[in-house]
């Protein structure tokens, strides 16, 4: 929008535009500014691995078995002499994209199932709602890694099997939201002009749901992560030799007393991006939460 | 009714004229809930000609928006069920409990505008955008010219530009307005207007109201007004339907119903306004409350208030024709004079 528009309709009315109210309470919002950092940060240096100065993640080095942090390498290396910085950083890749895209497929499944239960209400919303309830009864990860163990091990089932563990959740949050935005007096005027019911769905139910989607699926990107890092704990994620935060963590569990390091980097990173993604999560709810003003 | 026959036979021709430019004419709307004896709306009849302004009136809860919900088949569906009646629209007949046949019609020829302007426009569109939509749904074209257009007709300066604004960076006026645009870009033969000014400030009130009348003047536009405010009925209407408990119970001429009140009802909502000149006295009122569904009386619904209620109206009074298309339901109608003066 150019200015003179901006400016001419403050003039017409003085209600502040509520998309640059949220931008706004979000950038003064100093924990989910914190937060959106720490993410930036991750996401960075996974972006930039490949042209990053770091050793090869997979090299191993039988003469630099388990050192303590150097100058040579900084974070120390692991049982097979592979620097533990670089490992760390390429870590990151699997964890970030697991966390992203199992959300994806979270969302992909559950908004469209949600909006369609809420709006069409009776047995459809009963038979969508139940099967969400059945799968709400298991705890996520237990889902997660039972699906995971269902489709075989690897990074990519990993991440079907937590976006499909995750989906419940979103499909009830939608739900509840479609119920709400369905009886709008604009959804009204929808269908008072006569618009279909896929044009209605896709236009004005559809794009009304998703502010409190925005902040679970933040939220629940941090959940996919530690859900990854404990498939890849458990072996059933990510497979050697490529690096994984949660696979870091299994081999170093061995090694405790005599090389602590290994575990306390990964550690770290999982606490990290965690962290991260939890304080943006909370400022974006805030952010959108209309009654704190 | 005491006319001769010859003049009964006129009264009768001249509606059969008025009849060929009839837009739309509602019969025997019903709307029954199950587990309850007495419909929430009953046998309510209305017709409106091309040109024309329906204003309908009565308290909250009379079934007013109920009537113009099911004239186009959007009531939530609990209610959709148990609708009966049939509704004639430029010469075709549908049935009340079509959906599909009255679906048809909204849109393209019924535009329906909402009490609520800041609620009633989707916020995560631009207003164009939603103009265009209801253009595209019944044409072919992307409706942007219409659109534009459309925001001209309803008085929104700098269309251009202003149709790239969301809705929240409107007024309330400027939103109702909006509202018009959409439900009038396609032209539509019936604009139901459900209190489109009730939510407005009295200034603005007056504008949309001049700008609904503008808009049909120059059309074949018939309106159909829903209201409550009976300044806003003396101001715009051509015809005047009353409704009471979910039944028409006087209907005509917009000098008849204020000028010559027949239904005690009626004469009680016209004393009830406060008049600007003349001696102050003490406000009239019609006593007690509309009875509830339940609590519904048999016969005649006004019973209950009725100041000359008598044992005849535990019985339905029949709508009676007391003048040219003016219809009262009420036994006693024409009122005697002396009683008429008692109200």
């Amino acid at each position: 929008m150019t200015e003179a528009a901006t400016h001419n309709a403050t003039a017409a009315a003085p209600i502040r535009k509520p998309r640059s109210r949220v931008w706004g309470k979000l950038l003064a919002h100093r924990s989910a500014m914190f937060g959106a950092a720490l993410v930036s940060v991750f996401i960075l240096l996974a972006l930039a691995a490949p042209i990053l100065p770091l050793a090869d993640p997979a090299a191993a080095d039988w003469a630099a078995i388990r050192q303590p942090p150097s100058a040579a390498h900084w974070f120390g290396t692991d049982e097979l002499g592979r620097d533990q910085l670089s490992r760390m950083i390429w870590g990151a890749r699997a964890s970030l994209m697991a966390g992203v895209v199992s959300v994806a497929i979270a969302i992909a499944i559950g908004v469209p199932l949600g909006v369609i239960a809420g709006y069409f209400g009776g047995w459809t919303d009963a038979i969508i709602s139940r099967c969400t309830e059945a799968l709400l009864a298991m705890p996520f990860l237990i889902l997660a890694i039972a699906l995971a163990a269902f489709l075989g091990p690897s990074l990519t089932n990993a991440m079907i099997a937590i976006g499909i563990a995750a989906t419940p959740v979103f499909i009830r949050l939608t739900r509840g939201q479609a119920i709400n935005v369905t009886a709008e007096d604009y959804v009204e005027s929808a269908h008072a002009i006569g618009l279909s019911t896929p044009v209605i769905l896709r236009r004005y139910i559809f794009p009304n749901v998703l502010p409190p989607v925005l902040v679970q699926a933040t939220l629940t990107v941090a959940s996919a992560i530690i859900a990854e890092a404990s498939l890849s704990f458990l072996g059933l994620g990510q497979q050697p030799p490529a690096p994984s935060w949660g696979a870091m963590l299994n081999v170093a569990k061995g090694f405790m007393a005599q090389a602590p390091w290994m575990a306390v980097w990964p550690g770290i990173a999982i606490f990290l991006v965690v962290l991260g993604f939890n304080l943006l999560g909370d400022g974006l709810r805030d952010a959108l939460d209309p009654r704190e003003d | 009714m005491h006319s001769e026959p010859i003049l009964n036979w006129f009264t009768r021709w001249g509606r059969a004229v008025t009849r060929a430019d009839e837009l739309i004419s509602l019969t025997d709307l019903t709307i029954r809930v199950p587990g309850y004896e007495r419909p929430l709306v009953d046998g309510v009849g209305l017709s409106i000609r091309r040109g024309e302004t329906l204003c309908v009136v009565g308290e909250s809860g009379c079934g007013k928006s109920l009537t113009s919900l099911a004239l186009i088949g959007l009531l939530p569906p609990a209610l959709q069920r148990g609708v009966s009646g049939q509704l004639g629209f430029d010469g075709d007949r549908i049935a009340l409990d079509d959906q599909r046949g009255l679906s048809r019609l909204r849109g393209r020829n019924v535009g329906m505008i909402f009490q609520e302007p800041m609620s009633s426009l989707n916020p995560a569109h631009r207003i164009g955008e939603q103009i265009a939509e209801a253009w595209r749904r019944h044409n072919p074209g992307d409706g942007q010219a219409q659109a534009v257009e459309m925001l001209r007709r309803v008085g929104i300066p700098a269309p251009e530009r202003r149709m790239r604004d969301y809705p929240h960076q409107l007024s309330g006026g400027m939103r109702q307005r909006v509202m018009i645009a959409m439900a009038l870009v396609n032209s539509p033969d019936l604009l139901i207007a459900d209190e489109p000014t009730t939510a407005l400030d009295v200034t603005i009130q007056a504008q949309i109201l001049e700008l609904i009348g503008s808009l049909q003047a120059g059309g074949e536009m018939g309106v159909m007004l829903i209201t409550h405010d009976l300044g806003v009925v003396a101001e715009v209407a051509t015809n005047v339907a009353v409704m009471y408990a979910g039944r028409v119970v006087e209907s005509g001429p917009v000098e008849a119903i204020f000028g010559d009140p027949q239904h005690p009802y009626t004469i009680g909502l016209m004393s009830s306004v406060p008049a600007l000149r003349g001696p102050r006295t003490r406000l009239a009122s019609v006593p007690g409350i509309v009875p509830s569904i339940e609590t519904m009386p048999p016969g005649c619904r006004f019973a209950t208030r009725c100041p000359f209620a008598q044992p005849r109206c535990a019985d339905t009074p029949p709508s009676a024709e007391i003048a040219p298309g003016h219809s009262v339901a009420c036994h006693f109608a024409p009122l005697d004079e002396r009683l008429a003066g008692a109200a």
